[in-house]
């Protein structure tokens, strides 16, 4: 299949979703305000296999893959798959091991200790909360004013934490251990596709090695779009739960992907699908808010969800970088 | 107008021809006599070196080098060891920097960078 035969496909299932809503104003008006919507429990993108590209089909319903596969003449990558934002709850006395543990740099363990200076991939905790995520990056807006970048619901901006709450590293309300305060995040939808669950802590008091990336193991080059052509080249990643882990692009322009959050099940459209293969996994859960780079530095996505499909290999899901960077109006912080 | 030219030309010759200066001869300027040095006056101070940059303290790693002569030239003890890599900090000048190089399986140089570490007010 072409690459605009399955861009076509996807339309026209949109399309069929707009049609069944009627021609009343108020359908017309809700979906011309919207990204393209996608059938209930059915999420489409396009991937490729060899030189030929195919209908990526996400659900949990079997039977409406098959009808899928079916109306694209078996042109399609069928992933039986349920998907989960990754913030894991845990005990306090694992998430902050004594520092005094050795522990080999950039692995879980020492990303998961307090160190004296921030870089992408330590882990970060909402002080109150008991759950942890991954610091993404260093970022700084227009005013030179530095945050760290994550998850809406790594920084809790889904579990409706407001502005000006403190944020530790590596967890717990010490306050040699708080680098800034909660800030400004995308608020996500339980009405429409949404197209980031991204967060920002104002950070303040704290030393930041700006530009490093402990995956790509040197400087952060920039940020730029994923496009099809990126389909199943390499992609790193350096997160709090399993360090620095290599995968591949498996799909791209992933629309209507369902995404269980504790607030309830939300769609999310435009993402990008990676995968360490059936041996490895790319991540899990307290990776989220990690940055995907591709191999030459340049930050391609946000790490937020992921889940296993029936074959149980692991597959993780990001918002496009571009699109984050431009929601929450900062650029990296590369010096 | 003959009679004109004929005075405009004697003329010329009492100005150009007729009067002629004695030639002086010049005299070297009296050398001014030699001082002795002044024990009381220090010698001025030597070139100061151009202070060292961030740019030029990476230059001075090669790649090819082994870490331990990195760390040499770098001057501090390595923050840590990720694998297949190196990391000092180190402080130039007011500001701080964190020194990376990447290793090859022995242990050599090669690749090397830095990143700004930033107090974040």
């Amino acid at each position: 299949m072409r690459l605009d035969s399955a861009r076509s496909f996807k339309a026209l299932v949109s399309d069929e979703i707009v049609a069944a809503s009627g021609s009343s104003v108020a359908a017309r008006l809700f979906y011309a305000s919207t990204e393209r919507p996608m059938p209930a429990t059915l999420a489409l993108g396009v991937s490729k296999r060899g030189e030929e590209h195919l209908v990526a089909v996400r659900t949990t319903d079997p039977a409406l893959a098959e009808v899928i596969r079916q109306r694209v003449n078996g042109e399609a990558d069928v992933k039986i798959i349920e998907v989960f934002a990754r913030p894991p709850t845990i005990d306090p006395l694992v998430a902050a091991p004594l520092a005094s543990a050795s522990a080999t740099p950039h692995s879980p363990k020492w990303l998961q200790q307090r160190q004296p200076f921030l870089e992408g991939g330590l882990q970060v905790n909402v002080v109150g909360k008991n759950f942890v995520g991954t610091l993404g990056a260093i970022v700084k807006d227009d005013r030179g004013v530095k945050y760290a970048l994550s998850n809406s619901h790594v920084f809790d901006g889904v579990g409706g934490t407001p502005s000006g709450v403190p944020v530790s590293h590596p967890f717990g309300s010490n306050p040699d251990d708080v680098i800034g305060l909660t800030d400004r995040f995308v608020p996500l939808s339980a009405l429409t596709p949404n197209l980031v669950d991204c967060r920002l802590t104002r950070l303040a008091g704290t030393k930041a090695v700006l530009g490093f990336n402990g995956a790509f193991r040197g400087n952060l080059r920039g940020v730029r779009p994923v496009m099809a052509e990126d389909l199943n080249t390499d992609v790193l990643k350096i997160g709090r739960t399993t360090g620095v882990q290599l995968g591949k692009i498996t799909a791209v322009e992933i629309d209507g992907l369902r995404v269980g959050y504790d607030q309830g099940v939300l769609s999310f459209s435009d993402q990008i699908e990676m995968s360490g293969g059936p041996t490895s996994d790319f991540s899990a859960g307290g990776d989220s808010g990690s940055i995907i780079l591709d191999v030459n530095g340049y930050v391609i996505a946000l790490l937020f969800a992921g889940g296993r499909d029936a074959a149980g290999v692991d597959y993780t899901y990001g918002n496009r970088a571009v699109t984050v960077f431009e929601a929450l109006g900062v650029q990296l912080a590369l010096s | 107008m003959r009679k004109f030219l004929a005075l405009l030309l004697v003329s010329w010759c009492a100005i150009g021809c007729g009067t002629t200066s004695p030639v002086i001869p010049i005299k070297p300027p009296p050398t001014p006599p030699v001082k002795p040095p002044d024990p009381t006056v220090k010698p001025p101070d030597p070139p100061v070196p151009t202070p060292e940059t961030i740019e030029s303290l990476l230059a001075r790693i090669s790649v090819g080098m082994s870490v331990d002569q990195a760390t040499v030239i770098v001057g501090v003890e390595v923050y840590d060891r990720p694998p297949n890599m190196a990391r000092w900090v180190v402080d130039v000048g007011s500001m701080r920097y964190l020194v990376f190089v990447n290793l090859d399986a022995s242990g050599v140089v090669t690749t090397k960078g830095f990143s700004v570490i930033q107090v974040i007010r």
